[in-house]
């Protein structure tokens, strides 16, 4: 069982939007929160951030919402690049069938233990080759389909832990 | 081009035809035990039949509903805002459950108790109408907004709540723009404002009553009665309100009867008073006779008997028309409350024409009195003229009688008319809808009701549950724009469907098996006749009216008293039995304890008694399924 981490929040007053600690624990950090959360990675910088991240911190908070919906921020750039390779093995394994640019990707909702990619929001949707993705880019409206499709991908184990 | 055409209109049903089965219906039926173990779509067609302690979810097609209420009032089928009006209310059908599944796991302390399949169950029924607004260009365009992002971020809440609430601003906007034709001086026209009403019946022999139907009408429920399943077959109360509607049944014949039998009794006696004139008749005619054998006899006044001659055809006329109207005021009385009556208008007619006899012939005879009376030809005294006056006064107060009887006659039929008039339209009109029953304009009609069957009061097995739903334009019926169409019409049939017991008395004929081994058994014929009682379980079908019917078969333990020793004693007997037909043929196989053997039967449920049986009383022993 993971031991469940509290990353730091990047503005205060946002409870469920954390970011990554420093450098040397990175992966390690990373996989620790993963595991425990239902978790909206959102990659670099953007316009609208602030509204953004306040926007998605009340997703993870609003009435329906999974008590372990988080979102990761991940806006430094050397923790970007110390993340990539994890990234794009798992754009691999979770859309072996699908063109991804991993430099296109804005956001992706992640499940906890297999960590696998359940929803993935674009910088550009226009540049996918998929013409599904083409209105998949970073809002409200996206980040919770994005949580909605990590929940319907979670192995029902309530009854089995019952 | 063919091809592309239908791959054009596949692409653009496909999402909706996906996302429910029954999009294109007006209202969805859905039937729902009370336990909500089961749960079930009532079929659109052929035959719909419900448990009688179920309750009826009735699930309104708002899109539809709103195309149909627009297209009704004038709005052309090609007008695009009809289009995106019926795709905002189709994106919105969600909207009841989603709050539902909020209100019921996640709101307040129920939060605490959600499990991962209520979040999946949430997710996925937000997800399905998110993907259906990612698929429409406009309405995306709408709802994932810089403006929809400032709003989330303003008020907060549920995201999904939110963006209903964009659609259903929008779908309002639209049915604003569609209103504006109704426009007068900026205000809509109440009297061609379009309305919807939803209402429901129940149908059994005693005509119908209006019923209660959750969030469409104002109208109370009634006295809660679950039709019990075990137990007792029967207990007191049940058999109170299972007897009720008979009662009512019974009592509204015989007041029905009696009503009829106090009219026959009131024309009679008016028949045989005919009329009260029919004694001045008797009298006139009679002094009319002896007048003319009188006058006729001497031939100084036969001038004046020749005045009576000329008249007496007249008289014979009436007195012929006199009989026909005293037999069509029989009729009537034993016509009465025939719907028939309603729709003869002789009665009145014959007495018109009574009346208008009368009067001629009188005013024919009075003429020739006059000239008579007046003749110079005989000098200072007239023959027979003394007598001629007596009749003549006589003829007046018989017409004035005959005329006063008609009047009286004709207003008695009159005012009954009315009444049956009454009885006859609210039959009729029983399944119109009052007051009670709601008006709902477009962006006010709820998506659901339900109606309570245990809520309805009386009810049996067979009676029907009428659901109508209407369109109006405007509510007042006697204003000229006033328009009314039925758009929705089902009959839903109430039966025992869950498992239940029942108990009924029938006649068996019982065989003994090797009859020749025990001495006991001195039975000379193959079969002895034997009242049987029966307990049995019994089950209804929802698909099959012709099995709840009539096949409806029972399987239970059957006790009988046959006397295979011919002792004059019956002895006991009990054994399994299976009945069919409703019971009207059994067989089934028993033990008789008094003489140790085991006998087959075959039973009929005959409405009749059998000499030496004693026991059977149908009046008792039957229960309707």
């Amino acid at each position: 069982m993971p031991t469940s981490i509290s990353l730091p929040l990047p503005i205060p007053n946002l409870t469920r939007v954390h970011c990554l600690n420093g450098l040397d624990t990175i992966i390690e950090d990373l996989n620790t929160f993963l595991d425990a959360h239902i978790t909206l990675v959102i990659l670099g910088t953007f316009e609208n951030s602030k509204m953004l991240l306040e926007n998605a911190n009340q997703l993870c908070l609003q009435p329906g919402a999974h008590p372990d919906q988080r979102v990761l921020w991940i806006n430094d750039i050397d923790h970007l690049a110390a993340l990539r390779p994890k990234f794009e093995k798992a754009i691999k394994n979770s859309f072996p069938n699908k063109e991804v640019d991993l430099n296109n990707i804005r956001a992706a909702s992640v499940l906890p233990k297999s960590k696998d990619i359940a929803y993935v929001i674009y910088i550009d949707p226009s540049l996918s080759p998929d013409p599904k993705d083409k209105r998949k880019k970073l809002s409200s409206f996206q980040m919770m389909r994005a949580f909605n499709a990590a929940i319907k991908a979670l192995p029902d184990t309530d009854e089995k832990q019952a | 081009m063919k091809n592309t055409f239908f791959l054009l209109f596949a692409l653009f049903t496909a999402p909706s035809l996906l996302g429910q089965s029954s999009e294109q219906h007006l209202i969805t039926l859905v039937e729902e035990s009370t336990t909500g173990k089961f749960k079930d779509t009532i079929p659109y067609e052929g035959a719909a039949i419900v448990d009688i302690n179920s309750r009826i979810l009735v699930k309104v097609n708002i899109a539809e509903l709103e195309d149909q209420m627009f297209r009704f009032q004038g709005i052309a089928a090609q007008d695009n805002r009809l289009a995106k009006l019926r795709k905002l209310n189709e994106l919105m059908r969600n909207q009841n459950d989603i709050l539902s599944l909020l209100n019921d796991k996640f709101m307040g302390a129920n939060s605490a108790n959600a499990k991962l399949s209520d979040y999946q169950a949430f997710a996925r029924l937000v997800d399905a109408t998110f993907e259906e607004i990612e698929n429409d260009d406009e309405i995306i365009e709408i709802v994932d907004s810089e403006a929809t992002e400032r709003r989330f971020n303003r008020e907060g809440g549920n995201f999904a709540l939110l963006v209903f609430d964009i659609l259903g601003e929008k779908a309002q906007a639209i049915r604003e723009s569609l209103l504006e034709s109704l426009a007068v001086d900026g205000k809509v026209d109440s009297t061609l404002m379009i309305y919807f009403r939803l209402g429901a019946h129940i149908k059994n022999k005693t005509g119908g009553r209006p019923i209660h139907i959750e969030n469409f009408d104002d109208l109370t429920t009634e006295e809660y009665i679950e039709v019990s399943r075990f137990g007792t077959p029967i207990s007191e109360e049940e058999e109170k309100a299972l007897f009720r509607n008979k009662e009512i049944q019974d009592s509204i014949g015989l007041n029905m009867n009696s009503l009829g039998g106090h009219l026959k009794s009131t024309v009679k006696a008016k028949v045989d008073n005919l009329f009260p004139s029919d004694t001045t008749k008797v009298r006139f005619t009679k002094l009319f006779k002896n007048s003319l054998d009188l006058l006729n006899k001497d031939i100084s006044t036969r001038p004046a008997a020749q005045v009576l001659l000329e008249n007496e055809i007249n008289l014979e006329r009436v007195s012929r028309l006199y009989r026909f109207a005293a037999e069509n005021f029989e009729t009537f009385a034993n016509l009465f409350p025939s719907e028939k009556l309603l729709q003869n208008e002789t009665y009145t007619e014959a007495f018109d024409d009574l009346g208008n006899l009368v009067k001629r012939a009188y005013e024919a005879f009075h003429g020739d009195y006059l000239a008579y009376s007046s003749s110079t030809s005989f000098g200072s005294e007239i023959p027979g003229l003394e007598q001629l006056t007596t009749v003549d006064n006589s003829y007046e107060d018989f017409n004035q009688k005959v005329q006063n009887d008609i009047g009286e006659a004709k207003t008695m039929l009159g005012g009954l008319e009315r009444l049956l008039q009454t009885f006859r339209k609210s039959y009729v009109e029983n399944e119109d809808f009052t007051e009670d029953v709601r008006r709902f304009t477009v962006g006010k009609i709820p998506s659901n009701g339900y109606i309570e069957l245990k809520g309805i009061g009386e009810r049996r097995a067979g009676d029907e549950i009428l659901i109508r739903a209407i369109i109006e334009r405007g509510q007042d019926k006697s204003n000229p724009n006033y328009e009314d169409r039925e758009i929705y019409r089902r009959y839903v049939e109430m039966a025992r469907i869950s498992p239940h017991l029942k108990m009924a008395g029938t006649l068996v004929l019982a065989s003994p098996y090797r009859r020749t081994r025990n001495a006991d058994v001195t039975l000379e014929n193959q079969f002895q006749f034997a009242p049987s009682y029966g307990i049995f379980m019994k089950w209804g079908s929802r698909k099959n009216k012709f099995y709840n019917d009539f096949l409806m078969p029972g399987v239970g333990v059957g006790f009988s008293s046959p006397d295979f020793n011919l002792d004059g004693t019956p002895e006991f007997g009990a054994g399994v039995m299976l009945t069919a037909f409703r019971d009207i043929l059994s067989v089934g196989w028993s033990w008789n304890f008094g003489v140790d053997s085991s006998y087959g039967f075959i039973g009929f449920n005959v409405p009749f008694t059998v000499g030496g049986v004693p026991g059977l009383n149908s009046a008792t022993g039957f229960v309707s399924d």
